[in-house]
């Protein structure tokens, strides 16, 4: 076990690594330069910023300084941003991310699961159609739009809650709700799906020949293993909740991490983009590792060998 | 208690055997009529029949099926029949609500909303359906691989997948289409590229559950071969998921596509979408609702179609739900 | 079991509900100040504090509010700041400045070798100043800032004689010196200060040293800042009376009005254009500093048909502006010239009016354009319009960008008969393809500069937004007897002949002037937006809550 342990690790990092590099080179490929990004620069101009910047090194010096740097663990300084580091700005940025994607988490846990729950036991009743009903609608409406509903009607004509900003607990119900939604709705659906593949399984039946309660079958039974085909996208979700939406973030004003991963490939500032890229894998990588661990764990089918 | 039989027992049993007289009529073929000894309740039905036949009972599924059915055919007809063409511009007639006129109103440029949704149906679907298909396709072998053969090939796959995931999907996008265009055929392959990975490792998990499961095992030692066994034996299994799976992501796709032109990298003009109509109403909501609410009521009713008809897709091929 | 959960989830959602709603009150403000405060939302914040890196007007904006320069522009007035007068010498070449008696926020004396240092810091090439090119007229500065290595400062036409004294040598004579300085904002850098922060100059508020007459007490990057008056401003007393400034970063135009509307915010910068009539007369418009316009690639594969000045001028006539940009946008105003409607010349009429040129009207002219548009076939041996190839319009990608492309190209269609197709990039990628002439008509919206001889200066060859597209001795030539021309009258008519001869060969096409909108509530007095150079000047600004 702790051998498998230590590979995973060592390959993790070698995946760090290929991240960070296969990243730095694409994005080189893209045409133009971090500077021209708000206005037109005479050539000139631009050459006498690269130059400040180190960029007109050969692009295998700049890879070695970089390299160099990041096993300091230093992403260096934004391009657009003259004088920010680049760790400044995830420092900054990823806490408000991070709060919004793991209320929004620990919202649509237990509400997606029951709701599912419930949906599977009461299969075919109008209990069962309102929740499905439920859970589309949370797929069907893209977020911008569901963002722009809810702030219209709770910010704007009811003024129960306020319109934008990240500033009290107030302010984070609407945005928590908004990202919440169509999470829910699409755990909702999962589960009432497993649930129901699970209760034709012949490991129910012979529960129930058994004699066990409904209750214990559900529990013992029916739930572990529903959410067992759930762990893997779970790792993945944790991640993509922490790293912010772009969309959620733009229409409350949310100085969040999610709009950097945009604007930074958008302005090609290159360490930008780097160290959020790198910053993202590490993370990737370690919810992976982890949730591999849990599911050997959990489900004994799958031995990690 | 003894697991021995007694002695005295053991000798009363083999004088039993002792009587049993064994003559030659006992060898005699068995008559035909004594063979029929079950009695068949109905005709034997193959699986995929007894597929077609749930989901053609299902009402649901027929009436999701039309639906769908319709939007297409509005999609294919309804621009060419149209008065309007969609990307006319008429700057004397802009953002008019819905009228005998212009069946959906207009927009900024004056141009008819009724020819530009169908037109954005199109894209909409095209990219939708494609968007979630290839994906899908592309994850389901490359997962199946990793997940059926485990070992290296799995951790090189799966790093792999952990490093194109890491990077930028606007990177990849950005390039996709800068050197091929902004076409529907650039973004299904922009889609494949950022998509398949997902998928990959839901599957490869999926086959995982599955691998070690005892009726793999019978048919491994019955002498399966790998494609055999991954195909036959493990993916009906999956199969059901799968569906469901693929008619989520299209909503995925279409959705995807939205968002692009919310940052604004979205399909070329004029071609439009149903994403990108609706992301420009949003803008507009509050002066010019019907920008907003009739392209995304229409997303919506779409997707709610596809969902339950796939829903009852996943019922029909069900082998559990055989009734 | 399942009542348990059930139980549990409801207690959860009812908690967060009741914390939700309990306190808040819509409408609220988070500070009951004495009045004088000012809540404002904003479309775009700065990026950077340290003006030797600094690329955007955003931070120029800011700039204004937190530094004090040697001029400074009030709309079209230039204002004497840290110096108090100023004299030049009889063939404009020689400017002198006196300084007052001033401070830093830290109490550190304003000296004139501190205004020559941040010139110094500027021109020299080590420094990596992407703005340089704006003091190129004093003299020797383009010389030593285009050099590979840091060259001898004593060159250059800047130096201060004494503490309190700073003289200027240009290159040419030039009567808009004052105005191009004020405009361009002119701040005085401590050496010792600047040395020490190093790269991280002006990246947060311990690292910025204010001067002018607000302290920045307050700044998240793309979020929002503070300022609190600076009472040791030398004018703190006349100008600048609001005492606290609160500005937010909001992108979403839904969302900014609602701030706006429902009182959060008593102020908002660039009204989202859709919104203009809702907002009624809270709403000011006034024209920018900005035009967009379209160039044509001569260098390209197209670049026969690109050169011809009959084509573009087939191109420039077939549009009708005016009613594009009323559908798009009303802040704008159609354009028609090169030059913007903002500026007058020497007898305070009004550029356009004095100067007319023979061009296109705001409406187009569909007739005239087919002429041009036969012309041209006829120039290059085609036999009909189907023969053209289809041209690519390259622009960067904007929603309004698109709207407006997607107007031209479909004018272009029906008046003309041709074909063009739209490629929108992101805007670095799509600046990229500029200068490496991937395109055949490049879209995109550029910075006017400070006077009418400067704009036009910039599309010199070798000057800022020369790419090879558009290239003409007769331009160069009238352009540069201008500059050397005393007589302001004379000055103003070479420019107008340049404008004519650019407009008229179709140099560039121009499609619309950029406007500003800005909403204010009633007890808000002045909230004004600058017109020249950047800054937000409420100088004057009142909050009568």
């Amino acid at each position: 076990m702790r051998k498998y342990i230590l590979r995973r690790l060592i390959i993790s990092v070698i995946t760090v690594w290929l991240i960070a590099t296969s990243c730095f080179f694409l994005l080189r490929t893209l045409p133009g330069n971090p500077f021209q990004t708000t206005s037109l620069l005479s050539p000139d101009m631009v050459e006498r910023m690269m130059h400040y910047y180190g960029l007109d090194r050969s692009l295998w010096e700049q890879y070695i300084t970089y390299m160099q740097n990041l096993l300091h663990g230093n992403f260096g300084y934004s391009l657009k941003y003259a004088g920010q580091s680049v760790n400044g700005i995830i420092a900054s940025t990823f806490p408000l991310s991070a709060q919004l994607g793991l209320q929004a988490y620990f919202l649509s846990i237990p509400l997606g699961f029951l709701f599912g729950i419930i949906a599977a036991r009461c299969r075919g009743k109008a209990v069962d159609y309102g929740l499905v009903g439920f859970s589309v609608l949370g797929v069907s409406v893209p977020v911008f739009i569901l963002a722009a509903m809810l702030q219209y009607v709770f910010a704007i004509r009811l003024k129960w809650l306020p319109v934008a900003q990240w500033k009290s607990f107030q302010h984070t119900i609407l945005p928590t709700i908004t990202l919440a939604f169509s999470s829910i709705a699409g755990r909702t659906r999962s589960m009432r799906t497993f649930m129901l593949e699970i209760v034709n399984e012949d490991y129910i039946k012979t529960a129930k020949a058994k004699g066990l309660s409904k209750y214990k079958i559900i529990w013992s039974h029916q739930i572990r293993n529903a959410v067992i085909p759930m762990i893997p996208t779970m790792g993945m979700e944790i991640v993509g909740m922490l790293m912010g939406s772009f969309v959620v973030e733009q229409i409350y004003a949310i100085p969040g991490i999610g709009a950097q991963f945009v604007t930074s490939v958008q302005n090609l500032d290159y360490t930008m983009t780097l160290g959020l890229t790198v910053f993202f894998g590490v993370f990737v990588v370690t919810a992976n590792f982890i949730v591999d661990m849990i599911y050997g764990i959990v489900d004994p089918r799958i031995r990690v060998r | 208690m003894s697991r021995t039989v007694s002695a005295a027992k053991a000798a009363a049993v083999t004088e039993e055997i002792r009587e049993i007289e064994i003559t030659e009529a006992d060898f005699e073929p068995v008559p035909e009529s004594e063979r029929d000894t079950d009695i068949i309740v109905r005709p034997s039905v193959s699986y995929w029949k007894d597929a077609f036949r749930r989901i053609t009972h299902d009402r649901v599924a027929m009436v999701s099926l039309a639906f769908i059915a319709v939007i297409v055919l509005l999609a294919v007809f309804a621009p060419l029949f149209s008065r309007f063409q969609y990307e006319t511009n008429d700057l004397a007639s802009s953002n008019l609500p819905p009228s005998a006129e212009h069946w959906f109103g207009t927009d900024t440029l004056g141009r008819d909303l009724w020819a530009r949704v169908w037109v954005g149906a199109r894209i909409s679907l095209i990219v939708g359906l494609f968007g979630a298909i290839v994906p899908q396709a592309l994850g389901i072998v490359i997962g199946g691989i990793a997940g059926y053969f485990g070992g290296w090939v799995d951790m090189v796959i799966m790093r792999i997948i952990d490093v194109g995931v890491c990077i930028p999907e606007l990177i990849y996008i950005t390039l996709i289409m800068l050197y091929l265009g902004s076409g529907p055929l650039p973004l299904i392959l922009a889609f494949a590229m950022v998509g398949w990975m997902g998928s990959a490792r839901m599957i490869r998990g999926r086959i995982m559950q599955f691998k070690n499961r005892e009726f793999v095992l019978a048919s491994k030692s019955l002498g399966g071969t790998p494609f055999h066994l991954i195909f036959r034996s493990i993916f009906p299994n999956i199969l059901g998921q799968q569906v469901v799976s693929l008619t989520a992501s299209i909503p995925g796709a279409i959705f995807m596509e939205a968002y692009l032109s919310f940052i604004g990298l979205g399909i070329q003009s004029p071609l439009t979408s149903w994403g990108q109509l609706s992301q420009v109403g949003a803008g507009n909501y509050r002066l010019h609702p019907y920008q907003l609410f009739i392209p995304g009521i229409l997303i919506s009713l779409t997707i709610l179609a596809l969902y339950l008809f796939g829903n009852s897709l996943r019922d029909a091929l069900d082998p559990h739900l055989r009734d | 079991m399942k009542k348990v959960i059930a139980l549990f989830v409801a207690a959860v959602l009812t908690l967060s509900l009741a914390a939700g709603c309990n306190s808040y009150t819509g409408g609220d403000k988070e500070s009951e100040g004495s009045g004088d405060e000012l809540f404002t939302c904003l479309a775009g914040g700065p990026v950077t504090l340290n003006p030797i890196l600094s690329q955007s007007s955003n931070d120029g904006d800011v700039f204004y509010l937190i530094y004090t320069a040697l001029m400074r522009m009030y709309q079209d007035e230039v204002l004497y700041d840290a110096a108090e007068s100023y004299e030049h010498n009889d063939d404009f070449t020689e400017y002198t400045f006196h300084l007052r008696d001033c401070t830093f926020a830290d109490g550190t004396p304003i000296t004139a070798q501190m205004f020559e240092y941040t010139v110094y810091c500027m021109l020299t090439p080590s420094f990596g100043c992407g703005n340089a090119d704006v003091y190129y007229m004093l003299s020797g500065a383009e010389a030593y800032n285009m050099s590979e290595e840091d060259g001898d400062w004593s060159t250059v036409g800047c130096k201060a004689t004494d503490d309190k004294t700073l003289v200027f040598t240009l290159a040419y004579p030039d009567t808009d010196f004052v105005t191009e300085l004020a405009a361009n904002f002119l701040i005085p850098l401590q050496q010792s200060f600047v040395e020490e922060k190093g790269d991280s100059l002006g990246s947060s508020v311990e690292n910025t040293q204010c001067s002018g007459p607000y302290i920045l007490t307050d700044w998240q990057l793309e979020s929002s800042l503070t300022f609190e008056k600076n009472d040791k401003y030398w004018d703190a007393e006349n100008s600048f009376p609001v005492k606290k400034i609160e500005m937010v970063e909001v992108d979403d135009a839904n969302t900014k009005v609602a701030m706006f509307e429902n009182g959060e915010a008593d102020a908002m910068f660039v009204v989202p254009a859709s919104y203009i009539d809702h907002l009624g007369d809270e709403v000011t418009t006034s024209p920018a500093n900005g035009i967009n316009m379209m160039w044509r690639n001569s260098q390209g594969t197209n670049g026969a048909l690109m050169s011809n000045a009959n084509f573009g001028l087939a191109l420039s006539y077939a549009l009708d502006r005016e009613s594009m940009m009323n559908s798009i946008n009303p802040t704008t105003a159609p354009a028609v010239r090169v030059v913007s409607s903002m500026f007058q010349n020497d007898a305070g009429v009004n550029f356009h009016e004095a100067y007319p040129v023979d061009y296109v009207g705001v409406g187009g002219d569909v007739e005239k354009a087919k002429e041009y548009l036969a012309a041209a076939l006829a120039d290059l041996n085609y036999a009909s319009v189907d023969e053209l190839p289809t041209l690519r319009f390259v622009t960067y990608e904007n929603s309004e960008q698109k709207l407006i492309a997607e107007a031209i190209i479909d004018q272009w269609k029906q008046n003309l008969g041709i074909s063009v197709t739209l490629e929108q990039y992101t805007i670095g990628t799509a600046i990229g393809m500029f200068y490496t002439g991937d395109f055949d008509i490049f879209d995109i919206g550029i910075d006017v500069g400070v006077t009418c001889l400067s704009t036009m200066d910039s599309f010199t060859s070798g000057g800022s937004y020369d790419n090879g597209c558009w290239h003409s001795d007769e331009f160069d030539a009238l352009i540069k007897q201008a500059k050397n021309t005393l007589d302001q009258s004379e000055r103003f008519a070479l420019a107008s002949q340049a404008e004519q001869l650019m407009l008229s060969e179709a140099g560039i096409i121009p499609v619309f002037f950029q406007g500003n909108a800005i909403a204010a509530h009633d007890y808000v007095e002045n909230f004004v937006v600058s017109t020249i150079g950047a800054g937000w000047q409420f100088n004057k600004l009142h909050v009568n809550k």
